[in-house]
């Protein structure tokens, strides 16, 4: 079987994942060329989060396929997909509470964490934790979490959180950086600099995939928008393309803020 | 109700403490059907492997598994179980987050 | 008196041993390991069975050591599908399964009376040189695990297995493999309570099965809960507190006035106290692990 002949650097291709007869994703396909923002929006409940972990790897895939530059990537374990070049952030950080900030950021780096190299603290150990910790020192600069870095990483905000977690993704560096939510709950201020950093690296070449709710953010940032609704992909468009089609796009998004019918009958 | 059967004495809890351990994880935490269930085969084994004739197997009249190998039967078939079902037998406990 | 303070000493080295094996099991990586005195087991009886086949002390532990290894592996291949507290329950149930097997396997293990007349090591000192020779080598053993621990925990393996046990999502996302981490741990920790085990039996000249007794466990794992779980310090003060109990509580006996036939629940009660006094007022140790401070 012959690679796709695309540029893509992520290539969906019909995946399809059900939990227990419920069918959340079903006949998704899409693909991210290199270098592009897109986007991924959806109202609760249509599979985003679902499809995020099976790019991740915390899920498996019923049918279908998932490519990262040509390699399947589906079926892996999440370490092997991590390794392959895939970065991923969490709607909600959960940040452990014995490690500083800067410990966590170190620990994201990917050179060889073996037993031996720990024990001897050989040379070339001691130069890669070298490395590891200027680099963690740079992004952390980068993300505005010097001030807090030998703060217990638990600690930290709930912005603050996301962009630790913004720069453990980078330190691989990953070849795609997905995100989740990355400004959901931000003070408005430290939204503009999550904005900000993140067309900095686009710039360098980042290629992104990008959950979000906020449609300024979306035009702000995105090159290219992906809409899901109950597993299915309803749009994939420009998000100048998307506003034009907001009447499309509201329906969708304002159904979710009308209760479920079963819940009003439920409500005495 | 087991005193009446064996007698009150000290150790009475001790030693059935971990067969007893075995029994609820068996059933899967936080189901309690399960408990009874797992508790049920635990005993059920416990007296099947001890008294089953095992000497067709090794080809003489009679070889029976030694007593005292009583509770890591019991313990065994727990593994066996975890292995195969890892939330307990009947799948069906409570989830923690 | 003196004879007394060595051996108590020694004592509490050896199990200084295993309750830092077990500390890199359940306080850097978090794992629930109730069967933990498995290790130790399989340590002393490999002692036993090699100097019941005539082989060199060096090549027991050697055994001891490779055997829990394998041990180790094992128990970390079924731990992969299972949630914490059913695998602690499944490590006590493997422990417990060696420990009957033990108990009756007669031709391999001595049955219930075990294996007797291991030589002591330093026997050909004479007293009270024997004694002290066996406490120094005990404490070395224990200096060196204890500094390499302490590495290992400080170093890049050790903060993996801290993000492992507190955020393990976070750690499959930054590309670490948790199930080569769990086993390692296990691997690790085994090999270091096996010595441990062996040195045991050297020094009691002695194995039963009575050794791998799920109560056991449960002392290292009060004298890690004591002393403070994750912290190579911890650990120490911890080890030498609930020893101290124990050589104390004779003492303590003859003050309070109870019988002999009480000597053992006045024990017992003790280091109950003091865990029950550690868990409601120091719920994390008296020497609690701290966040590091990187360079």
């Amino acid at each position: 079987m012959s690679a796709a002949p695309t540029s893509a650097l992520l290539d969906v291709k019909a995946v399809a994942k059900a939990f227990s007869g419920n069918h959340v994703l079903q006949d998704v396909s899409f693909d991210v060329a290199a270098g592009e923002i897109v986007g991924l929006l959806g109202p609760n409940g249509s599979g985003k989060s679902t499809l995020l972990n099976t790019i991740n790897g915390f899920e498996t895939v019923d049918r279908g396929a998932i490519r990262l530059a040509g390699d399947r990537i589906d079926g892996l374990p999440v370490h092997r997909v991590v390794a392959a070049g895939i970065g991923r952030t969490f709607q909600l950080p959960s940040m452990p509470r014995k490690m500083s900030v800067l410990e966590v950021a170190v620990s994201a780096a990917t050179a060889h964490h073996g037993i031996w190299a720990t024990l001897l603290r050989s040379a070339a150990a001691r130069r890669t934790e070298r490395a590891a910790l200027k680099k963690a020192g740079q992004l952390l600069d980068q993300l505005l979490l010097a001030p807090v870095r030998d703060l217990p990483a638990a600690a930290l905000s709930g912005g603050q959180k996301k962009l630790l977690g913004i720069v453990c993704a980078l330190m691989a560096p990953p070849r795609l950086l997905i995100l989740d939510e990355p400004t959901a709950g931000v003070h408005p201020n430290l939204r503009r600099d999550i904005v900000a950093a993140l067309r900095d690296l686009n710039a360098q070449g980042m290629t992104m995939l990008i959950v979000e709710h906020d449609m300024q953010f979306i035009r702000e940032v995105c090159t290219r928008c992906i809409v899901l609704d109950r597993g299915r992909i309803v749009a994939d468009c420009r998000p100048e393309e998307l506003v034009r089609n907001e009447e499309v796009v509201r329906a969708y998004l304002g159904r979710a803020e009308e209760p479920e019918p079963e819940l009003e009958e439920a409500i005495p | 109700m087991l005193s009446l059967s064996t007698g009150a004495h000290i150790n009475l809890g001790n030693d059935l403490l971990l067969p007893v351990f075995a029994a609820a994880i068996l059933g899967g935490l936080g189901n309690p059907m399960g408990a009874i269930a797992g508790a049920l085969l635990i005993a059920v084994t416990e007296t099947a492997v001890t008294n089953l004739n095992f000497g067709f197997l090794f080809g003489v009249d009679m070889k029976f598994l030694p007593v005292t190998y009583i509770n890591a039967a019991s313990f065994l078939i727990l593994l066996l179980a975890l292995l195969f079902r890892p939330y307990g037998l009947f799948d069906r406990e409570v989830r923690r987050v | 008196m003196f004879d007394f303070l060595v051996f108590s000493l020694t004592i509490a080295g050896i199990y200084a041993l295993m309750a830092l094996g077990l500390n890199l099991q359940a306080g850097y990586a978090g794992l629930m390991n109730f069967g933990h005195i498995a290790f130790a087991g399989l340590g002393a009886y490999a002692t036993g069975i090699a100097f019941a086949l005539g082989w060199p002390p060096l090549a027991g532990a050697a055994l001891g050591v490779l055997a829990a290894m394998a041990l180790g592996w094992c128990i970390a291949r079924i731990g992969n599908k299972l949630a914490s507290d059913y695998w602690g329950i499944a490590t006590l149930a493997i422990a417990e399964i060696l420990r009957t097997a033990a108990t009756n396997e007669d031709w391999l293990t001595g049955g219930a009376n075990g294996i007797s007349a291991i030589p002591s090591l330093f026997d050909g000192l004479g007293r009270p040189w024997n004694g002290l020779a066996f406490l120094a080598l005990v404490a070395a053993v224990v200096a060196a695990c204890a500094l390499l621990c302490r590495r290992l925990g400080n170093g890049r393996f050790g903060r993996a297995l801290r993000l492992m046990r507190e955020e393990p999502q976070l750690a499959a996302c930054m590309g670490y493999d948790l199930r080569s981490l769990k086993s390692r741990t296990l691997m690790a920790g085994a090999a270091i309570t096996a010595l441990g085990g062996s040195l045991y039996a050297h020094y009691m000249s002695f194995v039963s099965p009575d050794y791998m007794l799920p109560a056991e466990t449960f002392l290292l794992w009060t004298m890690l809960m004591i002393g403070g779980i994750g912290s190579t310090a911890g650990v120490l003060v911890g080890v030498l507190l609930v020893q101290a109990a124990n050589v104390l509580a004779p003492f303590a006996r003859q003050v309070l006035g109870f019988g002999s036939d009480q000597a053992g629940a006045l024990r017992l009660g003790l280091i109950g106290l003091i865990l029950l006094a550690c868990l409601l007022w120091r719920s994390e140790g008296l020497v609690p692990e701290k966040i590091r401070k990187m360079p």
